[in-house]
């Protein structure tokens, strides 16, 4: 949502004048750029637990983030007051990372040559990517209560005997943001997110198995139809039977199909942490020095893309006031670019992508992924599937990690099947995968037809949290290592 | 006192909510006001690349009233009071009411400020900005090994104070202040590919014995990266597992979880129906100690309020307890205890430490017929809360009969409860910096990938 100018500024009871008074101070100690970063952001939540939504409330946060860069060297503060005199401190403490820098008079370029690309346009509301058609706060909880009982109520009929426990989570969010910096670059929008959430606890008799599924999107609550809900509901009770009678296959290195939609996390963690590029300038990631080169199958083009409208990872602008833009990492299977942000761009001697990101104003961005995602290769899922002669088929995903340097990857499988002379045949759960993200990467042997960007509600962990969404194909790795008995 | 800590304006202004709440209708109210102060000193490859200052304010209201209840938080202390507590309000009168949302019982709850020594307010106020620079510098080896790609450094301190108040009169207060410094180097693998290592430690005193060593942590960072080139993995089967204090809290964190009231409750735990049954063998015993003098972990209340104490979780095998919330224990029909653990200890089986447990290893103590894995870190991974199913990534050393070699890009599978059925022995090296205090620990009969 984008309202008026003056709309930000006086929720942040700051006038233009201040903002050019604020980057003054914040480079009076000799900063060659500086930035400001405003944000007012209610959170709010309601749950059912117990068969009743007997709980929530909501959380307000407001301040101002002030960072200073002398180069690649960062100084940041910030104050959870927009008082003058507590924001001028906070500029004082940011700006002490300057000492001596020269800047050449009357232009933008440092002084080393590097030219930013300014961006001077005002938001535009034509063009934004998450509007609002009705607007959180002004829902009663009881409205929104009722979403949470429709949840449990359409899972208990359906599962009228094997339900135990119903938990129901809806929070919202809505952040007003104001960026200012010493290009003059002056961005504001409101942000909007909803995350409909529910765990449902349930036994056989035998066995308990606690299934989850969420959905979330940078919209207002015009996001929760009846529709939504019955998605919700039937991606929790997918293969419900199996997951009762899942076991752990064998342990061992094996060919493994990466459903399509949530199997995207090997691509956030095997390959899009290591293409962030704090990680390349800091020279601690895999792909160092592999810009420009084949690093897998021609079938392969990967892409972070911020410009989808209303997904989890969608940005009209990053934190750093640089417009959202669709990056493509890999193309063709080439690696074609780094995700930056404004430090890592001028590191490199190239422009931002958008990628700079933070969690709130307590945090300077750093370059962070919005939708990750493989574009669709040529082949049908089933034939991928029926080309394994051993091995294991997984859909359903919970935590990844990486290590930046090796490039060694996990994810956790919540559930899946094996595969038998190229057949799903018996059911699978609670494994870990582990492989190495460029090996795996040129390990995809198959690219299947039917990307899609999940809807979850994935959180990233890199310092900060971040919300992200992932996407990918039915593809087909060969030798990743797979946890079992 | 350092001008971060809480001012009486700043309870004044606390108080005020709750005396608004009250005004306004709600039968009780408890507010939780929190202030930190952090500053830090990023380091990259022996030069200062960040310095962060910081400091928050919050209260967080935890609302009763008509027997319905809700929680609300903000930072914006002295800022419309009155208008925040009625829309409060306004939301908790739209919950459905519960009759388990309570108080705490006064008799229950700590009384007064701490007396931990958890806050060293001379040491915190002796930093200035050239020492964090200095300590941040000193821990820097960039240079020292021409394998050195890359060297990331982050020297912080931060002081901390909680206060939490209630209308039935509840007052207390807990104030902790720390010195830390991390550092994580990558250095050149065998193969040209990057291998990376990390190791903090974290101090109450800035200055003296106690103090931190920041040199100490870059030398012990680059000792662990250098030590983990040429990894590989090795085949699969059952092994006994050394896992090293650096990482071991890893595996008790899960059985912590699945103490936990709510999880209980709501049939999410594999220790539901094992309280007071021996779930483990007789060498295991954890006990709780939130009271140890400046350790970490350590406090004197929980986020209700209510007092901790020394107590045994699981004694010779037997679960003792369950971490029940006043809302949780209502629910179960259970007297409450407190919200989790505090500063779980896993007791010494065994007076040796992680190297020296490993050389016995070595030797063919407690060692399995395909030798011993040494595990020095975990890479995800994930344990099922209701069946106690676990499959994590782990690094480290593989021992065999006479050879000894770094791995990497393994896993381990299995069930906690049979995990730490397979418990062997606990050495004598718990991290003093981590609240969670687990020395290494050696298991037998764990499946590796």
């Amino acid at each position: 949502m984008i309202y008026d100018k003056q709309y930000y500024l006086d929720i942040f009871k700051v006038t233009e004048a201040q903002l050019d008074e604020l980057i003054f101070t914040a480079l009076g100690a000799g900063g060659t750029y500086a930035d400001l970063f405003f944000e007012n952001s209610v959170y709010a939540d309601l749950m059912l637990r117990d068969g009743a939504v007997a709980s929530g409330g909501f959380h307000q946060d407001y301040g101002v983030g002030i960072r200073t860069l002398q180069g690649e060297k960062t100084g940041y503060a910030y104050s959870e007051s927009t008082a003058p005199e507590a924001m001028k401190a906070a500029a004082v403490s940011a700006s002490a990372i300057g000492s001596g820098a020269v800047k050449i008079p009357g232009s933008i370029a440092s002084d080393d040559g590097y030219v930013p690309r300014i961006y001077k346009g005002r938001p535009n509301p034509a063009a934004d990517r998450y509007p609002v058609v009705r607007n959180w706060a002004e829902e009663s909880p009881q409205d929104l209560a009722k979403v949470l009982y429709s949840v449990e109520e359409k899972l208990r009929a359906a599962e009228p005997q094997r339900i135990l426990k119903v938990i129901a989570m809806l929070t919202w969010q809505s952040s007003d943001i104001l960026m200012y910096n010493s290009h003059q670059e002056l961005k504001y929008e409101t942000r909007p997110m909803g995350t409909l959430a529910v765990t449902a606890i349930m036994s056989d008799g035998k066995n308990i198995v606690n299934s989850h599924s969420s959905k979330s999107f940078r919209a207002g609550s015009e996001m929760l139809s009846d529709s939504l809900v019955q998605d919700l509901c039937n991606h929790l009770l997918h293969g419900l039977d199996d997951k009762f009678k899942a076991g752990r296959p064998k342990g061992g290195k094996m060919p493994v199909v990466m459903g399509a939609g949530a199997s995207g996390i090997l691509l956030h963690e095997a390959m899009g942490h290591a293409f962030e590029a704090d990680f390349i300038r800091k020279g601690q990631s895999v792909f160092n020095g592999m810009l420009g080169k084949k690093i897998c199958s021609e079938d392969i083009t990967i892409v972070d893309d911020g410009t989808i409208k209303g997904n989890r990872g969608a940005l009209n602008f990053d934190d750093e006031g640089v417009p959202a833009q669709r990056t493509v990492m890999v193309e063709n299977g080439v690696l074609t670019s780094f995700l930056h942000d404004r430090i890592s761009a001028k590191a490199l001697d190239v422009q931002p992508t958008g990628n700079g990101r933070r969690e709130s104003f307590r945090f300077a961005p750093i370059p962070r992924m919005r939708a990750t995602y493989m574009e669709s290769g040529r082949e049908k899922a089933s034939d991928i599937i029926a080309s394994v002669k051993k091995g294991i088929y997984v859909d359903e995903f919970s935590n990844g990690q990486v290590k930046i340097g090796e490039g060694d990857f996990t994810f956790y499988v919540k559930s899946g099947y094996l595969i038998e002379d190229g057949h799903l045949t018996a059911p699978i759960k609670d494994i870990n995968i582990i492989g190495n993200g460029p090996r795996a990467l040129g390990q995809i042997r198959a690219v299947g037809c039917d990307s899609v960007v999940d809807d979850s509600a994935w959180t990233c962990g890199k310092e900060q949290s971040a919300p992200v969404s992932c996407g990918i194909p039915t593809v087909l790795v060969d030798g990743l290592t797979v946890g079992g008995e | 006192m350092n001008t971060a800590f809480i001012t009486e304006e700043e309870i004044c202004q606390a108080r005020a909510f709750m005396d608004e709440a009250l005004k306004a209708g709600a039968k009780k109210c408890r507010v939780t006001l929190s202030k930190s102060v952090l500053d830090l000193v990023g380091v990259l490859d022996g030069k200062v690349d960040k310095i962060t200052h910081s400091m928050d304010r919050s209260v967080t209201l935890a609302l009763f009233a008509d027997g319905r209840y809700g929680t609300f938080s903000t930072n914006r202390l002295g800022d419309g009071v009155k208008e925040f507590v009625q829309r409060a309000l306004q939301t908790v009168s739209m919950m459905e009411p519960d009759a388990f949302r309570d108080l705490p019982s006064p008799e229950r709850t700590a009384k007064g400020a701490d007396n931990l020594e958890l806050c060293d307010c001379a040491s915190y106020e002796s930093m200035t900005m050239e020492k964090r620079i200095a300590l941040a510098l000193a821990g820097c080896v960039t240079g020292s090994d021409k394998s050195i790609l890359s060297e990331e450094g982050e020297y912080s301190d931060s002081l901390s104070d909680t206060v939490i108040m209630d209308s039935n009169g509840t007052f207390c207060r807990q104030s902790e202040c720390t010195f830390d410094f991390a550092n994580e180097i990558t250095v050149q693998d065998t193969d040209g590919g990057k291998v990376s290592a990390y190791w903090w430690v974290s101090s109450r005193k800035a200055s003296g014995a106690e103090a931190l060593d920041t040199a100490a942590v870059g030398r012990k960072a680059l000792e662990l990266a250098l030590a983990k080139r040429g990894a590989a993995a090795c085949e699969g089967g059952k092994f006994t597992a050394v896992v090293s204090s650096g990482c071991a809290s890893r595996l008790l964190s899960p059985v912590i979880g699945a103490m936990n009231g709510f999880s209980i409750q709501q049939n999410n735990s594999f220790l539901a129906d094992k309280l007071g049954k021996k779930i483990f063998p007789d060498n295991v015993t954890v006990l709780d100690h939130p009271h140890d003098k400046g350790a970490y972990g350590s406090r004197i209340f929980d986020s209700e309020g209510v007092a901790t104490q020394e107590r045994p979780l699981i004694e010779k095998g037997v679960l003792k307890t369950w971490f029940l919330s006043t809302y949780i224990a209502g629910k179960l029909s259970m007297e409450p205890t407190v919200d989790d653990a505090s500063r779980p200890v896993v007791c010494t089986t065994v007076d040796k430490n992680c190297a020296e447990i490993a050389e016995d290893c070595r030797a063919g103590f407690a060692g399995g017929d395909k030798g011993t894995i040494l595990i020095t870190g975990f890479n995800g991974g994930n344990c099922n809360s209701a069946t106690g199913d676990f499959s994590f990534g782990i690094e480290g050393f593989y021992f065999g009969a006479d050879s000894a070699r770094p791995v990497h890009e393994m896993v381990i599978t299995g069930n906690m409860l049979e995990l730490w059925s397979n418990f062997v022995a606990a050495g004598n090296d718990p991290r003093p910096c981590s609240p969670r205090v687990v020395p290494t620990l050696v298991f037998k009969d764990v499946d590796f990938s």
